[in-house]
């Protein structure tokens, strides 16, 4: 009996640390993305709820965030809705690809709409999930995005085509506005 | 004499706890290094996520991979991606050979090849090419054919350069694919790629 106790004690202890190493293995694959998004939002600092318009990738303009479409013109808006619900608008070009995407905090993507659904111009109210905010009362619901995350990432892409070259494309990438209402 | 082997005892279990701790989240790098997950597919040599799956529903080591290596991506719905490292043979891309890489028109929106370094970044090359996509390649004369010669020296025709890289991966990506595609994406509907140098 005696010699037994030691052994349970062992036993006990082993399964503790096998414990403690699946739970830090699972909190690190769980954690990366919310690094990931957090180094991001970092390199965007000062441009928080503000659209940041980005050149076509080439092997030059584009060393931040890995496999870069060539193709395409990216805009982003690096948000945080802890004070604002966010009205965002612009023009969608009519015969190539244009999307605009919404990701929470862990870099997965929660919303998406491009050019064959949206038509002509777009108005999104981007807002906390559950938020009861007065600004949003008479916004249609279709026009509203609710975020999973309070903080996160809307990324456009349009398409650099024959129907759309990029100083076209330009045009109608700059034109993207943000208002920040009152929450 | 008793208190030195409490201590002793103390600092084994706390360094135990320690290895623990390093090795959980070790393996966890490790797996997201790996590039492996129980959420992908394989069709010939390239790779893509599940049929049953997407990126955002996907289990926590695929969408800590998509994180590192290829952020901010869409669900299958809007777009899928398919990625190889390697030819048609399973053999690794290498640099400094020849490839060409046959295909067919694919039934989707916009689709591309684009060709990345080891970091995933695009490669510097004296061209400033780096993918081909449905507007852009050179088809055979049936107009649905194209070949796209994949290498590090100057080509005439649908040159992608790989050039002063140490390794290289290709991604297709098919926007808003036809629902014909989207069931029957197999070895067959997809590109191959042939080392001919």
């Amino acid at each position: 009996m005696a010699a037994t106790k030691p052994l349970i004690k062992k036993s006990i202890f082993a399964l503790v640390l096998v414990v403690i190493a699946v739970t830090f293995y699972y909190l690190t694959i769980w954690a990366v993305p919310y690094y990931v998004q957090n180094k991001f939002a970092e390199k965007s600092a000062g441009y928080v709820n503000t659209p940041r318009f980005g050149e076509q990738p080439n092997a030059e303009n584009s060393r931040v965030i890995p496999l870069p479409n060539p193709d395409f013109l990216y805009s982003t808006i690096n948000y945080d809705l802890k004070e604002n619900v966010l009205k965002i608008s612009g023009i969608v070009p009519d015969s190539t690809y244009w999307s605009i995407s919404a990701y929470q905090e862990n870099t997965t993507n929660f919303f998406v709409e491009n050019e064959e659904k949206v038509k002509a111009k777009f108005e999104y109210y981007l807002a906390p999930e559950g938020s009861t905010s007065e600004v949003l009362k008479n916004v249609p619901k279709e026009k509203i995005i609710y975020s999973p995350t309070t903080k996160g990432l809307i990324l456009f892409r349009y398409l650099v085509s024959k129907a759309y070259p990029v100083k076209k494309l330009e045009e109608l990438q700059h034109g993207v506005t943000v208002e920040k209402l009152a929450n | 004499m008793a208190l030195n082997q409490k201590i002793k005892k103390i600092a084994i279990g706390l360094g135990l706890v320690l290895l623990a701790v390093v090795l959980g989240s070790g393996v966890g790098i490790y797996n997201i290094k790996s590039g492996k997950s129980d959420s992908q597919r394989t069709i010939g040599n390239w790779k893509t996520v599940d049929k049953d799956k997407d990126l955002n529903t996907a289990d926590l080591l695929t969408i800590a991979q998509v994180a590192v290596y290829g952020p901010y991506a869409l669900t299958k719905k809007e777009v899928i991606y398919l990625s190889t490292s390697t030819d048609s043979e399973g053999n690794e891309l290498d640099p400094k050979s020849d490839y060409i890489i046959n295909g067919k028109k694919l039934d989707a929106k916009y689709w591309s090849i684009t060709a990345y370094d080891e970091s995933g970044f695009l490669i510097k090359n004296p061209i400033n090419k780096y993918s081909y996509n449905l507007e852009d390649v050179k088809y055979e004369a049936d107009s649905t054919s194209y070949k796209i010669n994949l290498s590090g020296t100057e080509k005439k025709e649908n040159w992608l350069p790989i050039t002063n890289v140490q390794k290289t991966s290709l991604i297709i990506r098919l926007y808003l694919p036809s629902e014909k595609l989207r069931e029957n994406l197999t070895v067959e509907t997809l590109p191959t790629i042939q080392k001919v140098k």
